[in-house]
């Protein structure tokens, strides 16, 4: 679906023109609503009101996976100030436009910083308890209008010159929902989307990555609020606001219209708040009955249809069509059979040793828990260029010293430095900026994105202003131009690890794990990094992948790029690596060259003798 | 006074207590959050009323009634839990399908009994103990016994059988513990029916006092989410201590503030525990020690291999 | 992508064509629309179907009659579920389709009113039972120029409730009431009347109460503030479910007070039912025409229980006055215009409806005043409401 894909001439004019067409079927139902019937006016705008929310929760829950019941006391926050300001005060109501998204979105920004604290279900829980909080605090002051609510402000008709376009109001609803869609459906197309669902499911690998992922949680919920501020100013124009419009159910509602209509698609949300609008003023039976058949909806369609009705509609789409899945490639059965022992390593060259010290680690003490040491007084140098290898019995703390190093934690005492520069304060995306970067052992990455678009997040840090630019994507000709250098460099990153032709368009989810761990790679080796961390790169690859691997490291030491690897199988270690440190029980056992470590006495004590 | 406030406080907290062990101990089994639950508190009422003004005896009533409540708590984790589960365990799905089975239950309840309240057998409401100042009818002495019965049950229960034990390993792997052997199926449909169970009990002790009327499982199922934030989601015991604590502030907040109070200050005292203790109250000790070895559990469960 | 455009240009067309079609409205030639929003689900369902019910017997004999200036009167009326959003929808719906005037809404009157305001449409007849509904600023301040209520109000309760308070309750009356427009209705009826001669209210408290259910806590602790303020009347001014559990609390902590009512308290026998004996004694208001029904009010029950099969009530009765009083009005400045229904409503005096004797001014826009009520108290031997005094 993204715009920077594959993108030749043509497909850019395509989308030029569905663009048009679009804009011009949007400006055609606007002029026929806002001439319409009052019914209409009345229910058109609701939906798209609601429709405007659903899309900023999708923006938040769908793609971060910020799962907010709070929208509703972002609306209520809107819709109010908007009231309240012009009936109280006399401020014009054009003026709290500006004012209303900025504010609620500033709400936002503090809510969004509490999901910092809490994670996923507690962050849902505390946006609920928040929308319950503004409910009361509106039901109780007679300022505010009290349970009983009060009368919105007008809005001004059109001028004189203008009145052939019939309601201002729905012109102005219209004109907030076309914003939404717009800003909303620019970040889907653009890198940032990504990024967004990287922090959603792979939150280590965007902050590997360079991804400063809390001021992106903070910054997309306050955009998420500042739409939902707007869909609060434009909802005073239609009549009446009172309490109970805002209350905890109308949060849920928002989030089951996003569920019920597709979570993270571009229509889903907005055909769910359609039909969740329109299903009881539409449909007209006895209205008890209609509400049991309103419930009995959400449940058979959640339950048979998971990813809502625009699950249903692809479903039918696509059996229509009949497109057939992605074939694998055919090389990666004969790799499969090939045994891990018989693989045959890449030769490297093991040359003269640099002395300047890439990595070095001091005196590194960590306990998880107060109390107890993982790792005791740990000291570990890195030779600028080489192959490093980390190896240890099961308990060691290999696995703690590399999220030490990477920036996933941070030491007790001890310093460790990248380059020259001290680092151990820093955080992940930080040091990710400081050129170090890693491999996870289980590969994280975004399962239902492409591995070309998983190898764009690790570029992320090479692209100027993605976030910025995101809001309005599609506008920018520098954005088609960076959209596709972003394609041409990751189709090369995975062209250097092996995965050629059809495998840049394949989705994480449908590949083989030796695939999704060479894929991880291709994205760590994108950002170009000085110093790569593979945290056990080689688990359950097969001998022609392992093959793979060690041509991939030989390609690196070549180009300059110092690596760290951590493993289990020794006979890559001892084959590939410069250098190797020993590390067992948290201590520092052994470090030298890969041939003084092999003879060691008390290494194969400690670690081949089990 | 102050008695008499901890007396109303303890009496009213139990009843949330209740349905917040409800919420918990599906939620313990099967990391759901049942959102019907507040409706299974009302079909308990409604259905031992409906007996009781057909000529029932009033034990028969409540039995049936809170075999109602368990037997159709059962029946939504087949309806609107197990699909959307098998289907993708992570996903928010169960929201939108319990939500839409309380609606179903909810305006059900109005279409069969009628939308207006109705009554409810008194019990043991009529009668009253005089402590001091203080007054407690038998009712709400017996719900602060049946609350009290409930944790130790649970607790003793969780101990000493298998449930509590392999309960936490399906609520974090249910792949791995069905391949070890465990019935994850049967162990959610005891956590469901068990918590049908508790929602339903806690229906027929409160129903004396608001009679009985379709749309309570909005209002007590609100309270009783409350309740489970204060005290803790992971632990149904927890759950009861955040009942009783709610109950206790909302009345002390009604006599000693203003009688509106009762709306507010729970919700004050929720966010105050959240942004404190953001897993509970009673979650597992002290508040401030929670919070520091919650932080070094963060840190374990990054060094913990893969899992993040 | 182009699966997507096709879906969003199908449901654009789709408005576009409904936007110019919709866009006549207005009455058909031959009939005059009154147009109905009430809450027909819900906690109180009853009183919308009553409202509807009574509205549509109107309706039905004054076509059989001929109509109304030669046309026949057609009423459509919709279920706006208490909710406010609804109830804006279906104005503007109604009035789309050219509604002449609006009846109700019995649960949605704020918003109604406030609507009928905005856009300059009559709204008659069950107009929510806020006094403070239909007159915003206080019962000394003018009403909403628009709204036409000829329904039970809290003024009026109020009003005849302090009267009697007033006479016998030495040690005062505590007054608790729900923080909505309905309670602070019933206090202002009553401060009015204590006001005007110089009295002061034992206690006065405000609770939220949950409107379906009723549901609420800390009866206990109020209990115990009106003891010690020293009052013996209490007027509970919440919904009957809460009154009956306020009786039923205060009794269990041995409280003797002399409790009052509102007019939901004897508008059916929601409280009775559920306070069973306890509800000895409770006092309330009824329309004196209720308590001494005229011939044309027995008949109209009569009529109305054989064709609905539920026994009427005073939001049916009250309902077919309002359609009534429009038909009057329509006639008077022979026009279905808004501004001159809105001009005669404003000048008819003494009509002889069925609960009572009725009358609008500029100033005035509540047909039932405490004059037309009188004090009854309940007798669980007769299951009753008898009148005191």
């Amino acid at each position: 679906m993204s715009a920077l894909l594959s993108s030749p001439a043509r497909r850019s004019r395509a989308l030029g023109w569905g663009a048009i067409v679009l804009v011009v079927a949007y400006l055609g139902a606007t002029l026929g609503v806002a001439h319409g019937s009052y019914y209409l006016q009345s229910l058109i705008p609701v939906a798209a009101v609601f429709a405007i929310l659903a899309l900023s929760l999708d923006l938040a829950a769908g793609m971060t996976g910020l799962y907010s019941l709070g929208h509703a006391g972002l609306f209520a926050l809107g819709a109010y100030a908007t009231t309240l300001m012009n009936a109280k005060f006399g401020w014009n109501v054009f003026v709290m436009l500006p004012v209303s998204i900025i504010g609620v979105g500033i709400v936002g920004i503090i809510l969004g910083a509490l999901s910092l604290r809490v994670s996923g279900l507690y962050f849902a829980i505390m946006t609920f308890i928040f929308t319950l909080v503004v409910v009361v605090l509106l039901s109780d002051f007679s300022f505010t209008g009290g349970l009983q609510g009060i009368s919105g402000p007008i809005l001004p008709d059109f001028p004189e010159a203008l009145a052939f376009l019939g309601s201002s109001v729905v012109w102005c609803v219209g004109l907030a929902f076309l914003v939404t869609v717009v800003i909303v459906w620019s970040i889907r197309s653009s890198p940032l989307y990504a990024i967004l669902l990287a922090i959603r499911d792979a939150e280590p690998f965007a902050a590997a990555a360079g991804v400063r992922t809390s001021l992106m949680k903070v910054g997309i919920f306050g955009l998420s609020a500042a739409l939902a501020g707007l869909a609060g100013w434009a909802f005073s124009f239609l009549g009446f606001i009172s309490p109970g419009q805002f209350s905890w159910t109308v949060s849920v509602n928002i989030l089951v219209m996003v569920i019920l209509g597709g979570m993270n698609t571009r229509l889903g949300p907005i055909i769910g708040a359609i039909f969740v609008t329109a299903f009881p003023t539409v449909i007209s039976i006895d209205p008890l009955i209609q509400e049991v058949i309103f419930g009995a909806i959400f449940v058979l369609v959640i339950v048979f249809f998971p990813q809502g009705i625009v699950g249903i509609l692809a479903g039918v789409v696509r059996r229509l069509r009949r497109r057939p899945l992605p074939a694998t490639a055919e090389g990666t059965i004969e790799d499969a059979r090939r045994p891990v022992a018989d693989a045959t390593l890449a030769v490297v060259e093991h040359g003269e040793l640099s002395d300047d010290f890439a990595l070095e680690a001091r005196g590194v003490d960590f306990g998880y828990v107060r109390g107890t040491r993982v790792l005791r007084d740990v000291d570990m140098r890195v030779r600028r260029g080489s192959i490093h290898g980390l190896i240890g019995p099961n308990g060691s703390g290999k696995s703690t010293l590399v999220n030490l190093i990477s920036g996933q934690l941070h030491p007790d005492s001890g310093t460790i430095a990248a380059n020259g520069h001290r680092i151990e304060r820093l955080g992940a995306s930080q040091r990710a900026g400081r050129g170090v970067m890693r491999t996870f052992q289980t590969a994280v990455l975004v399962r239902e994105l492409s591995a070309r678009q998983n190898v764009g997040i690790g570029m992320y840090g090479t692209l100027h202003r993605v976030a910025s630019r995101a809001l309005l994507w599609p506008l920018f000709p520098s954005a088609h131009r960076d959209g596709r250098t972003l394609a041409a460099r990751a189709n090369s990153a995975l062209s250097a690890v092996g995965l050629g032709s059809a495998w840049p368009g394949a989705r994480v989810a449908d590949v083989p794990h030796g695939v999704e761990q060479l894929i991880q790679l291709a994205a760590a080796c994108v950002g170009e990094p000085s110093i790569l961390i593979l945290d056990e790169p080689l688990a359950g690859l097969s001998g022609g992948e392992v093959e793979q691997v060690s041509e991939i490291l030989r390609g690196l030491k070549r180009d300059g790029v110092t690596v760290i690897v951590v493993e289990h199988q020794t006979r890559f270690i001892f084959e590939m690596c410069d250098e190797v440190t020993v590390l067992a029980a948290g201590e520092l056992v052994k470090s030298g060259t890969a041939a003084e470590v092999r003879a060691d006495e008390r290494v194969r004590e400690v670690y081949l003798g089990q | 006074m102050l008695l008499q406030v901890l007396l109303s406080g303890l009496a009213i907290g139990s009843i949330y207590g209740l349905v917040a062990m409800g919420f918990a101990v599906v939620f313990y089994v099967t990391r759901v959050i049942n959102f019907a639950t507040g409706q299974l508190l009302m079909l308990s009422i409604m259905i031992t009323a409906g007996l009781s003004r057909a000529g029932l005896p009033d034990g028969v009533s409540i039995v049936v009634g809170l075999a109602a409540s368990a037997v159709v708590g059962v029946i939504i984790y087949f309806i609107a839990v197990r699909t959307v589960l098998r289907f993708d365990r992570f996903s928010f799905a169960w929201l939108v399908s319990t939500l839409g089975v309380a609606i179903v239950l909810q305006t059900g309840a109005a279409l069969i009994w009628g939308p207006t309240s109705r009554g409810f057998p008194a019990l043991l409401n009529r009668q009253t103990i005089r402590i001091g100042a203080a007054a407690i009818t038998w009712q709400e002495l017996t719900t602060i016994v049946v609350a009290a019965a409930a944790v130790i049950g649970f607790e003793v229960f969780r101990r000493r059988t298998l449930f509590g034990k392999v309960g936490m390993a399906i609520s974090s792997d249910p792949e791995m513990a069905a391949a070890v052997g465990a019935r994850v199926t049967g162990y959610a449909v005891a956590a469901f029916a068990i918590g049908g169970l508790l929602a339903g009990a806690a229906g027929v002790l409160v129903g004396p006092i608001t009679y009985s009327n379709p749309y309570l499982g909005d209002t007590y199922g609100i309270a009783g989410f409350v309740a489970l934030m204060i005290g803790g989601i992971e632990k149904p015991a927890a759950a009861m201590g955040g009942g009783l604590v709610l109950g206790v502030l909302s009345v002390a907040a009604n006599t000693f503030i203003n009688s509106q109070a009762s709306d507010w200050f729970p919700f004050v005292v929720v966010v105050i525990v959240l942004l404190i203790a953001p897993h509970g109250l009673f979650a597992s000790g002290n508040p401030f020690a929670r919070w520091r070895s919650s932080a070094a559990a963060r840190r374990a469960s990054l060094g913990a291999e893969g899992r993040s | 992508m182009k699966r997507m455009i096709i879906a969003s240009v199908a449901v654009a067309a789709t408005l576009a064509l409904a936007g110019c079609a919709g866009n006549s409205g207005g009455t058909g030639g031959g009939t005059i629309l009154i147009g109905g929003i009430a809450g027909t689900t819900g906690a109180y369902g009853t009183t919308g179907q009553a409202v509807f019910n009574g509205t549509q017997m109107a309706v039905d004999e004054i076509n059989a009659k001929g109509g109304v200036l030669g046309k026949k009167l057609k009423f459509e009326g919709h279920d706006d579920g208490a909710s406010a959003t609804t109830s804006s929808t279906l104005f503007s719906k109604l009035l789309s389709e050219g509604a002449v005037a609006i009846v109700g809404s019995p649960d949605t009157g704020p918003t109604t009113a406030s609507l009928s305001s905005q856009k300059k449409l009559p709204v008659i007849g069950a107009v929510d039972d806020g006094g403070l509904t239909i007159y915003p600023d206080g019962p000394s301040k003018p009403p909403f120029p628009w709204a036409f209520s000829t329904s039970l109000n809290t003024f009026a309760w109020g009003g005849a409730i302090a009267d009697y308070a007033l006479a016998n309750c030495p040690g005062g009356l505590a007054v608790l009431h729900d923080p909505s427009s309905y309670g602070l209705g019933g206090l202002a009826g009553i401060k009015l009347v204590y006001d005007a001669k110089g009295k002061k209210l034992a206690l006065e408290d405000s609770i939220t109460e949950n409107w379906s259910t009723g549901a609420t806590v800390g009866l206990k602790s109020e209990i115990d503030k009106i003891q010690a303020s020293g009052a013996d009347c209490v007027d509970v001014w919440l919904t009957p479910q809460d009154q009956a559990s306020f009786v039923q609390e205060a009794n269990s902590l041995g409280a003797k007070f002399t409790y009052f009512g509102n007019d939901e308290t004897s508008a059916d026998s929601t409280f009775s039912d559920l306070a069973k004996d306890q509800a000895k004694g409770m006092i309330s208001a009824l329309l004196t025409t209720e308590v001494n029904p005229t011939a044309k009010l027995t008949a109209f029950q009569a009529k109305y229980k054989s064709t609905f099969n539920v026994a009427s009530t005073p939001f049916a009765e009250l309902s077919y006055d309002a359609v009534y009083m429009l038909k009057q009005a329509i006639e008077a400045g022979k026009s279905t215009e808004a501004a001159s229904i809105q001009k005669q409503l404003n000048k008819i005096s003494g009509y002889d409806g069925l609960t009572g004797s009725l009358s609008f001014t500029p100033q005035q826009h509540t047909t039932i005043n405490k004059e037309q009520l009188t004090i009854v108290s309940f007798d669980p031997a007769t299951n009753s409401w008898q009148p005191l005094k």
